[in-house]
């Protein structure tokens, strides 16, 4: 078949799929302009994000959104057409998680691969990722300067920033960012995810637990001990259907727009339980102090987790602290760090 | 570096009572009109629906990053176009070199031939659907807005599923010819 006739028939499958079974989801305009809405503006105020060990390298926190790398990928002059939207950042390190399908042909029930890219390099497995980061790490380019407060300069890693193309799952983007914790980044983003201080909480689980929402194994953990009382839990199934205790909040439907509307109105009604609880800190604004745990499948599709991240962020939801539930290591689920560090 | 105190330190959010920041300017560009014709391109390069929304979101907001939202409708609707393309690309890195020429030829046809936002095509596609009759009608129902394989179509029709094979495609190239001429 050639080229003009594969084009042409692809466009005859989406029209009909149109006009037989429905165009553009009904919500879609929607959630770009939210999106949109809640993107850090152009040349802000730059976010510091930052990735702290705890206790002799087992704890890690991330600060995200440090939205200037990401605008200055997009300050190219070419005015007319897009920029190649995946160009370096000189200011960062770009790792891109990308999905390879064993059979493309078709998306659908494709055995699915990752493979990531940093920099210009091409890299298959995650042991050969961990030597790459570790190089890049290593190298005194990927140094930049940093003023301190009070005008003193340090030189530091710079930023690394983890890309994960659509359809990744959620367990390739935490093996990735341990990989680069591992090697050393102190500052680490997830792409598209606005201000966040995350922490990975090492969380036990039952057996039935782990049989229905087994949770990602990372190294770079701290141990869940004594967590806030009043934490709320939010579960993400394989599926990327959400639930809190117990009740279903979101359903993914094949062919229908998502309905996110019950997920918000129930995050409302937890933002108010905990302000009227007292659980807010007065600094001259109102500050909602309690950390959402979120408990996702290993899994699940990254998008899920991304798009409860942001909802969680909305303005009046407001939940700034996200802890990120994965096995502990305590349970025979840790990881070997040789595995990520050779 | 932060410090994990520093990190946890309580961060200032607008509480529900509160005025907001003010509105950035993806509220002053209306958002509805560009979102059907992105979303049907990614379609027509070979993007399934949940990988069109997604694209179609990242595609936004590269233009909004560029500061691309103060373009004319049109000129905005075509950098949408390439940015979405590119991502496409990315996403096809596997096949990169055919998918770019696919991509290339359906960006062509896009910034000439089409000059809406593709609502034309459909409509007569549409006209063209209502005209089939019988299982021809039947196959094309089964088959794009249900999903069902050639067999699942061959049972339910009762055919063999290389006569499904035979009627879907001449149904198709008639299809093609019948929206051409309405186009």
């Amino acid at each position: 078949m050639s080229k003009q006739t594969e084009m042409r028939s692809r466009e005859l499958t989406a029209i009909l799929e149109e006009v037989v079974g429905g165009g553009a989801p009904a919500d879609l305009a929607q959630r770009v302009s939210e999106r949109l809405r809640n993107m850090p503006r152009r040349r802000g105020p730059s976010y510091l994000l930052a990735a702290a060990v705890l206790l002799g390298g087992v704890g890690v926190v991330f600060a995200t959104a440090k939205q200037q790398a990401g605008d200055e990928r997009f300050e190219g002059a070419a005015p007319a057409v897009a920029q190649d939207p995946m160009q370096q950042d000189p200011k960062s390190v770009s790792l891109q998680i990308q999905l390879v399908e064993a059979n493309s042909k078709t998306e659908a029930g494709s055995e699915r691969k990752v493979a990531w890219r940093v920099g210009s390099s091409k890299i298959a497995s995650l042991e050969a990722l961990g030597k790459e980061l570790h190089r890049i790490a290593s190298d005194p380019e990927s140094q930049r300067e940093h003023v301190l407060a009070g005008g003193a300069k340090r030189r530091e890693l710079m930023p690394l920033i983890v890309r994960p193309a659509p359809g990744v799952k959620w367990n390739d983007v935490l093996a990735a960012t341990d990989a680069a914790m591992a090697a050393g980044f102190g500052e680490i983003d997830w792409e598209q995810f606005d201000t966040a201080a995350i922490v990975f909480k090492g969380v036990a689980s039952t057996p039935a637990e782990e049989r229905e929402l087994p949770l990602p194994k990372v190294v770079f953990q701290a141990p869940d001990d004594a967590p806030n009382k009043l934490r709320p839990t939010i579960n993400v199934y394989r599926d990327g259907s959400i639930a809190h205790d117990g009740d279903p909040l979101f359903a993914t439907v094949a062919g229908q727009p998502a309905e996110l509307e019950r997920l918000r109105a129930r995050l409302r009604e937890l933002r108010t339980r905990l302000l009227s609880a007292g659980e807010v800190t007065l600094q001259g604004r109102k500050t909602l102090n309690v950390p959402l745990l979120i408990r996702a499948h290993r899994g699940v599709e990254w998008s899920h987790v991304q798009r409860l991240l942001q909802i969680a962020h909305e303005p009046e939801i407001g939940f700034r602290k996200i802890e990120i539930a994965v096995a502990s290591s305590g349970q025979g689920a840790k990881v070997d760090r040789a595995e990520l560090v050779k | 570096m932060r410090t994990f105190a520093a990190i946890h330190a309580p961060v200032p959010i607008a509480s529900a009572g509160e005025p907001q920041a003010p509105s950035p300017p993806a509220e002053m560009v209306e958002i509805e009109p560009l979102v059907a014709g992105l979303f049907r391109f990614l379609r027509c390069l070979g993007a399934s629906r949940e990988l069109a929304d997604d694209l179609l979101q990242e595609a936004f907001v590269v233009a909004w990053r560029k500061g691309k939202q103060a373009l004319p409708e049109r000129a905005l609707a075509s950098f949408l176009r390439r940015a979405a393309r590119l991502l496409w690309l990315e996403h096809r890195r596997d096949a990169r070199r055919t998918e770019a020429a696919i991509s290339a030829l359906a960006l062509q046809v896009w910034e000439t031939e089409i000059t809406d936002d593709g609502g034309e095509l459909v409509a007569s596609a549409r006209a063209c659907v209502q005209r089939l009759r019988g299982r021809a009608a039947a196959a094309i129902d089964l088959a794009y807005a249900r999903g069902s394989s050639r067999e699942q179509i061959a049972k339910e029709l009762g055919m063999a599923p290389n006569g499904v094979k035979t009627l879907l495609a001449r149904t198709r190239a008639w299809l093609e010819q019948c929206i051409r001429r309405k186009s």
